[in-house]
């Protein structure tokens, strides 16, 4: 089993040339400056693609992924995450504090940060971006971090004029808020405070797709220059930035950042190998070889990240409940009993055989996984979690200590009234690798005498049964990561109380003994600022979620990019996305 | 011909109407809607994804006094109610015992009165959620005056949007029906002329691949070719420094990309046009009339022109009125694989998305394309064939 592939960081050499900035920088350099320990030459563009389409630049509501990731071009936070080292650090706030409680946060705001449009940034731009996620009529999801889990309410936000700072009274202690804070991208005062009204504000109707690239003012190392829908972002340097190299110069280095809006994910590795663009993140399994080819022919740089963070998995719908209107169990009475069985679960888990998914349908890019924190998580990983290695001999002795036994000779076993084991496996028709996983599973699974139907059905399908009509047997799905990669973001999943507690979501009551002692741990973990003891935490919910197996947690594909390393200086990939763009700030073109 | 035009003008807005309706109603009948992805995110709560159904209008937010004129109700074996306690939310009371935040929600997250679903969040917000046809009149109405409704996804008023890739989508399309008629036309005719001729055969030939291959292949094939000789771009309608040529470069660039998308979708619709024209031809070279004015001495090219072509040409013209409202969603797969920023690509995804505005807004726009195209081909008809009277 491989962990994550430590990337290291780049160094700066004294001796490259400095280069011109066209444009020129524009303002003081703040003596609050941060100082990046990089060197680099002026000048350039990075050229990338991405497969999405702008949503909406407004960084109080980014809609998708794409837009969360450009938004961290041009606006930045209080506090920033580094996908480099893992690690949270400060941006536009110094530094900060908290008192003996944890429940009073205070983030003293850096002295002479300019906006992009020359404005200085004050402690009222902090207040009011915070304002308006706070907003009581403002949809976003970045407003969920800040609430208490039960009672809704959100953290008290005060500014303090004289020590420069914004001050935070919560209500609970918030082992994640640091995060959450780092969510919150600060957005200028004086642009948008009419914006803001008591009732109806009009804020995300503003910074939309087709707003005028100078409305756009922000904190970011770049600015938006030009949109064009269906076709390309373009990105210049934000004259006011507030960042410093090694040899105090100011950053970013690059001119400009053109990111293409390509739509075909095969067209995308066209451009890539016809060299249009740079890098090429998130490489899919089946241009690997290409990739490969590229490598050594000397064009790019294939970089191996390791294990990937998502997991894929198969679950079994432990549901107890029933059609309000016809009062039809949601789970067939028959299938119910086998699911709850423990001892059916174990056989399943032992049937499934990993290593055959991984060589087959991953072509051996891939490592079994037993938990949903795959080994590409070096912080949260835990070697501890009860294993169920493939074992025919294993699964029958399960089987037949139940007593379900192939009495008619079709192959099929039969439980202990009689009942044949045939039960349907669903998964999302768009994905083509799980596609081939689910037919694996079928196989195996009919080799102990389970008899699987595999049925791949639309994704808003797979998503509304598992939500609304609970009319499923054996789902096969996968979780993402978030950024940074902490459990706490995966309450949602974990909590009984959650909407994607798979198996049986959204539980009135925990409805067994470990599940409750599983949202008692992630409780525990949330008041716990202490990352070793809120690691101890989460190992025991692994492990209970190990011994349940209420979901089988089966495999993790290996990560990989490819760029053309020679061409771009301070490269420093990561396994979290963005993985080769999050530093855009200090990378720069060596030709 | 002033009536018939009238005529043709007064039944588009039932047209309007019953497509739209329909349009509504199967999008509505799919699972999920535009917020299933979001739903499916664990990082987003149930309450902050309802909010934002709210602000779409997806579901209506109940006030306090409408909670409490719902009296008791019974749902999941307990009775419920709601009272109005001056806080920011309901307190809940089930079986008559008052029950606090997220527990209480819990249990009653979604219920049903009389048919009418609700849904409560985390916080004891409930709402109404709205049912087809009530959502479907009030988007009507609201477009009736002239409001067709901002895109879920992009927050935006939906003609602003489309106006953005309309035009884009126009210049593939029309390009594309200048080869299909420029070429297919002459073609057919000069097969039609001299049948079973090695011209004849080839362009037959030619025709079938064209009427066979699927527009996706060759457009890959396209993309292919051009990485591999590296004659012209891969994909895109202009390059990436469009903005720094002058305007004899500009006019290039967009030509040079142009060439290989409007070469794809052009042949594939010149194949039909090419059979259709000799068809039409070689029929109306057979006619009486023909043999007359070859009879009486005509010359061969007049006899072709004026006599035979003017004749073979009707249905042509017909199918020059579909052509038009193929206009704007003919390029679909094309824009996809060539990346072309264009009207298809968007109204792809959105319904896929199930962007219900701006999906209903594209549609509406198509309709309205094929009915001017048709009313636009009969008019043609008129001016073209003396025969036919419009009235």
């Amino acid at each position: 089993m491989r962990r994550s592939l430590r990337q290291p960081e780049p160094k700066p050499d004294l001796t490259i040339p400095v280069g011109i900035p066209t444009p020129a920088f524009a303002g003081e350099l703040s003596a609050d400056a941060i100082v990046k320990n990089r060197t680099g030459t002026y000048g350039g563009r990075i050229v990338y693609a991405i497969l999405g389409e702008v949503d909406t630049f407004n960084p109080v509501e980014p809609k998708g992924a794409t837009d969360q990731e450009i938004r961290a071009i041009v606006f930045s936070g209080l506090v920033g995450y580094n996908n480099g080292n893992w690690q949270t650090g400060p941006e536009l706030a110094k530094s900060w504090d908290v008192s003996d409680d944890n429940l009073t946060w205070t983030f003293f705001l850096r002295e002479g940060i300019r906006w992009s449009d020359g404005e200085p940034v004050t402690i009222d731009d902090a207040l009011f971006s915070f304002q308006a996620v706070f907003h009581d009529q403002i949809a976003t999801s970045i407003k969920d971090g800040f609430k208490h889990p039960e009672t809704g309410a959100l953290p008290q936000v005060s500014i303090d004029r004289d020590r420069n700072a914004i001050i935070f009274q919560l209500s609970r202690v918030d082992s994640q808020f640091v995060t959450h804070i780092g969510n919150v991208r600060l957005i200028p005062h004086h642009k948008w405070k009419d914006h803001l009204q008591d009732e109806n504000p009009t804020l995300l109707q503003q910074m939309t797709s087709n707003a005028p690239p100078e409305d756009l003012v922000g904190c970011g190392p770049f600015v938006l220059k030009k949109y064009v829908p269906g076709e390309k972002i373009v990105y210049r340097r934000n004259p006011y930035y507030w960042k410093k190299d090694a040899r105090g110069q100011r950053l970013p280095y690059l001119d400009e950042v053109v990111i293409l809006l390509v739509k075909d994910l095969n067209l995308q590795w066209q451009k890539f190998e016809a060299g249009e663009l740079d890098i090429f993140m998130d490489l899919p399994a089946d241009h690997f070889r290409e990739a490969a080819a590229m490598e050594k022919a000397g064009k790019a740089h294939l970089i191996r990240l390791g294990v990937s963070l998502n997991s894929n998995w198969v679950c079994f719908n432990l549901h107890p409940g029933q059609d309000a209107e016809t009062g039809v169990p949601f789970v067939d009475p028959a299938k119910s009993y086998w699911f709850h069985k423990l001892e059916f679960r174990k056989a399943v888990n032992h049937a499934i055989d990993r290593d055959g998914i991984q060589r087959t349908a991953f072509q051996g890019r891939a490592t079994p996984i037993w938990s949903s924190i795959t080994p590409g998580n070096r912080s949260w990983y835990h070697k501890g979690v009860p294993t169920y290695p493939h074992s025919i001999e294993k699964a029958n002795e399960y089987l037949d200590g139940l007593g379900w036994k192939d009495s008619d000779g079709d192959g099929i076993r039969e439980d202990d009234q009689g009942r044949p084991i045939v039960f349907n496996l669903n998964t999302n028709v768009e994905n083509n690798l799980r596609q081939q996983v689910g037919n694996l599973i079928m196989q195996d699974l009919r080799k102990v005498g389970i008899h699987v139907n595999f049925k791949p059905i639309i994704f808003n399908d797979l998503v509304t049964s598992l939500r609304d009509s609970h009319r499923w047997d054996m789902i096969l799905l996968g979780w993402g990561s978030g950024v940074p990669p902490d459990p706490a973001n995966g309450k949602n999943i974990t909590l009984s109380s959650g909407r994607l507690h798979a198996w049986y979501p959204q539980q009135p009551e925990p409805a067994t003994a470990w599940e409750s002692r599983i949202d008692s741990l992630m409780t525990m973990m949330d008041e716990e600022l202490d990352d070793t003891v809120r690691k101890k935490y989460y190992d025991e919910v692994q492990e209970l979620i190990g011994q349940n197996i209420p979901i089988l947690y089966l495999i993790a594909a290996n990560s990989y990019c490819t760029a053309k390393t020679n061409r771009l200086g301070n490269l420093w990939p990561s396994l979290l996305r963005p993985q080769l763009t999050w530093n855009l700030e200090t990378l720069w073109i060596r030709d | 011909m002033l009536t018939f035009t009238l005529r043709r003008l007064l039944s588009i807005p039932p047209l309007v109407l019953v497509v739209s309706l329909l349009t509504f109603l199967l999008l509505k009948a799919a699972p999920g809607d535009f917020y299933s992805q979001q739903e499916a995110d664990p990082a987003r709560s149930l309450t902050e994804v309802l909010r934002q159904k709210e602000s779409s209008g997806l579901l209506v937010r109940l006030s306090q006094t409408q909670l409490e004129e719902f009296g008791d109700f019974r749902d999941d074996g307990s009775t419920w109610s709601f009272r109005d306690d001056g806080e920011k939310a309901p307190t809940i009371l089930r079986d008559g015992i008052v029950v606090r935040g997220r527990s209480a929600s819990r249990s009653l997250l979604n219920f049903q009165i009389e048919s009418t679903k609700y849904q409560c969040d985390d916080e004891g917000v409930v709402y109404r959620k709205v049912g087809p046809i009530e959502s479907f009149f009030s988007w009507f109405f609201n477009a009736a005056s002239g409001d067709f409704g901002r895109s879920y996804k992009f927050n935006r008023p939906v003609f602003g949007i489309i106006a953005e890739r309309l035009w884009n989508t126009l210049i593939l399309s029309i390009a594309a029906l200048l080869i299909a008629y420029g070429l297919g036309i002459p073609l057919g005719i000069f097969a039609a002329v001299k049948p079973n001729s090695l011209v004849d055969h080839s362009a037959g030939i030619l025709a079938f691949i064209g009427l066979s291959v699927p527009t996706v292949f060759s457009a890959l094939l396209a993309v292919l070719f051009a990485t591999y000789t590296g004659w012209f771009p891969i994909g895109d309608m202009r390059s990436l420094d469009y903005d720094l040529f002058g305007f004899w470069g500009k006019l290039g660039d967009r030509l040079h990309h142009l060439f290989l998308p409007a070469i794809v979708l052009g042949t594939s619709a010149m194949a039909g046009y090419m059979r259709q024209a000799r068809g039409n031809m070689i029929e109306a070279l057979g006619q009486d009339y023909v043999r007359t004015a070859r009879a009486k001495g005509v010359s061969h090219n007049s006899v072709l022109f004026k006599h035979a072509f003017r004749n073979a040409v009707n249905p042509l013209v017909t199918l020059f009125g579909y052509s038009l409202a193929s206009l704007l969603s003919g390029s679909l797969l094309v824009e996809i694989v060539m990346n072309w920023p264009g009207l298809g690509r968007l109204v792809f995804e959105a319904i896929s998305a199930k962007d219900e505005p701006l999906v209903l807004a594209s549609v509406l726009i198509s309709t309205l394309l094929l009915v001017f195209g048709n009313l636009v081909a009969d008019l043609l008809l008129a001016v073209v064939d003396p025969r036919v009277r419009l009235s």
